[in-house]
């Protein structure tokens, strides 16, 4: 040890230092990604409808707004579109996600299915395949959709969300029962084939059962995808099939308003349901 | 201060104490008030079974862990509150904790790198070390190129390329197989007389301790058993625990019934009588008796000076070298020989259920000392 | 082995369903824009079928008949765009980096607590999302009325409709993208070799150099291109944090597509985002083979 190195103290000094310097970095990453989504919640509860953000009164007049109840608000406070669009805009993103998610999980089983299991010339192509709707950036999909839907004369409606979204969220089932697949014990097929079972009863009684947790997985993975997809519906939605994201895009293009505090409350609180719900799934069935 | 005589106390390290917290409450006592003096140019090795604190004080040299009370000193210097990259210790590790990015040159090399060593001499020094090691060459292989073994000398190698003033090794051997193992051990042995650097060494393995120490240091529960040469710790071992730990042991206990001029006479429970040379015991003191059972003779001949033991023939196990021979004694009780060389023959005809008598030098017996609780 | 005749069967029923739905609904859309960023705009929206260079011309700079000047704007907001797409990723990577380090280093127990929280963020819209910054940064938003109410004084800090605003807006909603990669390859590194280095007379300083960045590189690669991709091609941040200050490409497209009336351009700067992409994607494959081969080499 040199003469100009410091002494254990300054060690010490610096070991606890950078320790609470990560500390602070931490919480201070924490802080940053939720303090905006609970300034959200918060303020939704707030009676002030011009200085959204300087706290007046507790109120659930916003969320009545939304519903159609007009609580005891004057006209030039009551900025909401007809509460018809918002119910609407809600089903067509319920419809466009379970059917989304359904076609996508089948298929994107099937693809892993194949992957996994058969070498055949194809296979690279079909991993490939796979990866690239995830790749593309989202309006890049758009733009594509929309020429061939309209160049194809076909009329934007729920069904086109539904074909659009089904693009790349087969490749994020693809991907997570992949994975899964990856991960199994492939002998335990091979003694059900061995026992005599055919190749579907294998895969009913051994295979899907140790794959459920990757298929459900990414069922709730494609579901929230869905359902919060932005870019790409906004330009295949036609007039009248709006989702719940594209709507609320609308709004706010049109000006910030305190109800669209409270939808996006209760946006938040449904995600975080349905990710939980994920969570519980996945640590049980581990 | 150079010394002309060897310093016996190049790493003092005084009443070491560590505590960690045991995951169901509680504490765990690593490092119990313990004492030890590491000289240079000394191949010194910390022997006993996991959780005795072996590597718990290793890691204390080298820095990775902190005392909760005690000190150690490096050639005079106080290396408290220092951290490792400070302490003029290297460490082989037990996983050899190779970067698997750098190719070996740059492993060997790197901490004459992190010293910014001029290019030339930092490239001699690798190649000369890498000759060292039996290694010449390999500059540019990637360790997930090389075989364990070779792995191994790579860490080594860059461990002591900076000559440090201490090499610490980590059970650094436990991954190799048998025959590479005992290869390497003779290395390590003549690296160390080589270098002249003082080298602690970790193994639960008594054998490998047996063979390369200069002094061994059993461990057990955070303290010393016992320090000494390979053959103190051997033929003289201070209580049971040693006894048992390094090398296998019959043990009696026993209480001194008769002392004469050369020899002193014990019984025990059972009514087995030992024979012991001399050893300050008197008459009516309580003693444990160690044999070990290479020192059980099949037929030595009538000399007086042989003390005997009897009994029917259990087990015979042959293991190549020896007949490895379980016995119950007449008086009751176990007793295991190992019987080499000439007599094998002898023992190679013996069917289990005949009679068997053992004879035994009483110089050969150890009287261990009796602490209270051994 | 070949595969027999009933394998076969099995694989095309397998993969026959989605071969035709990307091959109809992926591959085809994708076509078609290849196809219509070479065509001509009809007068009055969709498009006349001739081959139209101009559509990449003019996003070069260059002018279409007599009645316009060379003017480089689409590069520039392009250049503009990948500027802001990398910044994005560098604050990304100021931002994860050390936060996945910390969590990390935590006792085992509290890892899959954090990293859920760390996550959960994502399953929220996009939109909500943003619009939380909206209220934020807002002239009357919360920023401005907390340091109104520390006494800077009315609307004291204009971040609105600025690319700060719109680099706040995509950091933080890339923040998941570039963190569990970032993690990932945190976790698997072995700390060991951190012991080793120290061993061996490192700093931390030294030893975050030389060990752990090298070892984390591929994570922290990877968690950047999954972050540059959206970032690139966004307009919703850029046009709700921005307005009409900060202008990507992405409006562009927009713009072309549903207010212009201008497919085939629109299609072009499409192409243009797509090929930026495939490029990087291109230098990071080989990037990465590059490295397995060296490894791949047995002694």
């Amino acid at each position: 040890m040199g003469t100009k190195s410091p002494g254990p103290g300054w060690h010490r000094f610096f070991r606890t230092l950078s320790k609470r310097a990560l500390l602070l970095h931490g919480i201070l990453f924490f802080m940053f990604i939720y303090l905006p989504i609970i300034l959200i919640a918060v303020y939704s509860f707030n009676s002030n409808p011009i200085n959204m953000m300087v706290w007046k009164d507790f109120t659930f007049d916003w969320y009545r707004t939304i519903f159609g109840f007009s609580a005891g608000l004057t006209e030039d406070t009551m900025y909401v579109e007809s509460t018809d669009q918002l119910i609407r805009a809600i089903q067509n993103s319920l419809i466009v996600a379970t059917t989304t998610t359904s076609i996508a999980v089948v298929m994107g089983t099937a693809t892993a299915l194949a992957v996994h299991r058969f070498k055949f010339k194809l296979q690279r192509f079909y991993q490939g395949l796979m990866i690239m709707p995830m790749i593309m950036p989202d309006i890049v999909l758009g733009i594509a959709l929309l020429i061939f839907f309209v160049g194809a004369g076909i009329k934007l409606s729920v069904v086109t969300i539904i074909i659009g979204h089904c693009t790349f969220l087969i490749s994020y089932v693809f991907i997570i029962v992949s994975a899964r697949l990856a991960g199994m014990d492939n002998s335990l097929e091979e003694a059900s084939a061995d026992l005599g079972a055919n190749e579907w009863v294998t895969f009913r009684k051994v295979t899907l059962p140790l794959i459920m947790p990757g298929v459900i997985g990414g069922a709730l993975l494609a579901f929230i995808i869905s359902m919060d997809d932005l870019v790409i519906t906004y330009f295949i939605a036609g007039v009248d099939s709006t989702t719940l994201p594209v709507f609320i895009y609308g709004m706010i293009r049109r000006g910030v308003k305190p109800e669209i505090n409270a939808i996006a409350t209760l946006m938040l609180l449904f995600s975080f349901i349905v990710a939980s719900l994920g969570l519980y799934f996945r640590s049980r069935k581990k | 201060m150079t010394a002309t005589v060897p310093n016996s106390n190049f790493v003092e390290i005084r009443q070491a104490s560590k505590r960690f917290a045991a995951p169901e409450g509680g504490t765990i006592t690593a490092l119990d008030d313990l004492s030890l003096n590491v000289g240079a140019n000394e191949f010194i090795t910390l022997l006993g079974p996991s959780g005795c604190g072996k590597t718990t004080l290793l890691r204390a040299i080298s820095g990775f862990e902190e005392l909760d009370a005690g000190e150690i000193f490096i050639d005079g210097q106080p290396m408290v509150g220092y951290p490792p990259h400070r302490r003029p210790v290297n460490t082989v590790f037990q996983n050899y904790a190779l970067f698997p990015h750098l190719s070996v040159g740059n492993n060997v090399g790197y901490s004459l790198d992190i010293a910014h060593v001029a290019k030339t001499e930092r490239n001699k020094r690798v190649v000369n070390v890498l000759d060292l090691v039996g290694l010449s060459g390999m500059e540019n292989r990637k360790p997930s190129q090389l075989s364990g073994g070779q792995q191994q000398r790579v860490a080594l190698a860059r461990a002591i390329i900076n000559q440090p003033k201490l090499l610490l090794l980590d059970e650094p051997l436990s991954a190799l197989d048998r025959n590479l193992r005992q290869a390497m051990q003779l290395e390590l042995k003549n690296l160390q007389h080589e270098l002249g650097i003082s080298f602690v060494f970790v193994t639960h393995d008594q054998e490998e301790a047996l063979t390369m120490s200069d002094r061994i240091v059993v461990m057990d529960g955070g303290s010393i058993q016992q320090i000494g040469a390979p053959t103190d710790i051997y033929d003289r071992p201070n209580n049971t625990f040693v006894a048992n730990f390094v090398g296998e042991s019959n043990l009696f206990h026993a209480t001194v019934s008769e002392v004469s001029e050369k020899f002193t006479e014990a019984v025990t429970d059972n009514d087995i009588r030992l024979t012991v040379e001399n050893c300050g015991a008197r008459t009516g003191d309580k003693v444990t008796i160690l044999i070990r059972p290479e020192h059980l003779l099949l037929q030595a001949g009538g000399l007086d000076e042989y003390a005997s033991l009897s009994g029917t023939l259990q087990q015979s196990i042959f293991v190549g070298t020896d007949f490895q021979l379980i016995v119950k004694l007449t008086a009751g009780g176990t007793l295991k020989a190992v019987i080499r060389d000439s007599a094998r023959q002898a023992a190679s005809g013996l069917a289990p259920g005949t009679d068997i008598t053992f004879q035994y030098l009483p110089s050969s017996a150890h009287v261990i000392p009796t602490r209270a609780g051994t | 082995m070949r595969p027999t005749k009933r394998q076969t069967l099995h694989l095309s029923l397998l993969l026959g369903p989605v071969t035709v739905f990307l091959g109809i609904f992926f591959i085809g859309p994708l076509t078609i824009m290849l196809i219509y960023s070479f065509l001509e705009p009809g007068l009055y929206g969709g498009v006349e079928w001739s081959f139209y260079h101009h559509n990449f011309g003019r996003i070069l700079g260059w002018a279409d008949g007599e009645w316009e000047d060379y003017n480089p704007v689409y590069i520039r907001i392009f250049l503009q765009s990948i500027e802001l797409a990398l910044i994005t990723v560098f604050f990304s990577l100021l931002v994860c980096y050390p936060a996945a380090y910390w969590v990390s280093r935590l006792p085992d127990q509290f890892k899959p607590f954090f990293i859920f929280m760390i996550t959960l963020p994502f399953f929220v819209s996009l939109i909500v999302r943003l619009y939380a910054w909206m209220l934020i940064l807002r002239p009357s938003g919360f920023l401005n009325t907390m340091l109104e109410l520390v006494g800077f004084g009315e609307k004291s800090l204009d971040l609105m409709f600025s690319s700060t605003a719109v680099i706040i807006g995509m950091v933080y909603v890339m923040v998941p993208f570039m963190f569990l990669p970032i993690y990932a390859s945190l976790e698997k590194l072995d700390m060991s070799l951190v012991d080793a280095s120290s061993d061996l007379g490192a700093n931390k300083f030294q030893t975050f150099r030389r060990v752990i960045v090298p070892l984390t590189l591929p994570g922290v690669v990877g968690g950047s291109i999954i972050v540059f991709i959206p970032s690139l091609g966004n307009f919703v941040i850029p046009d709700l944090l921005g307005g009409a200050k900060v202008v990507m490409i992405g409006n562009l497209v927009e713009q072309s597509f549903l207010y212009a009336r201008n497919w085939p351009f629109g299609s072009a700067l499409a192409m243009l985002i797509m090929s930026t992409v495939l490029a990087f994607l291109l230098i990071y494959m080989t990037w990465m083979s590059r490295g397995q081969t060296v490894e791949n080499i047995r002694g």
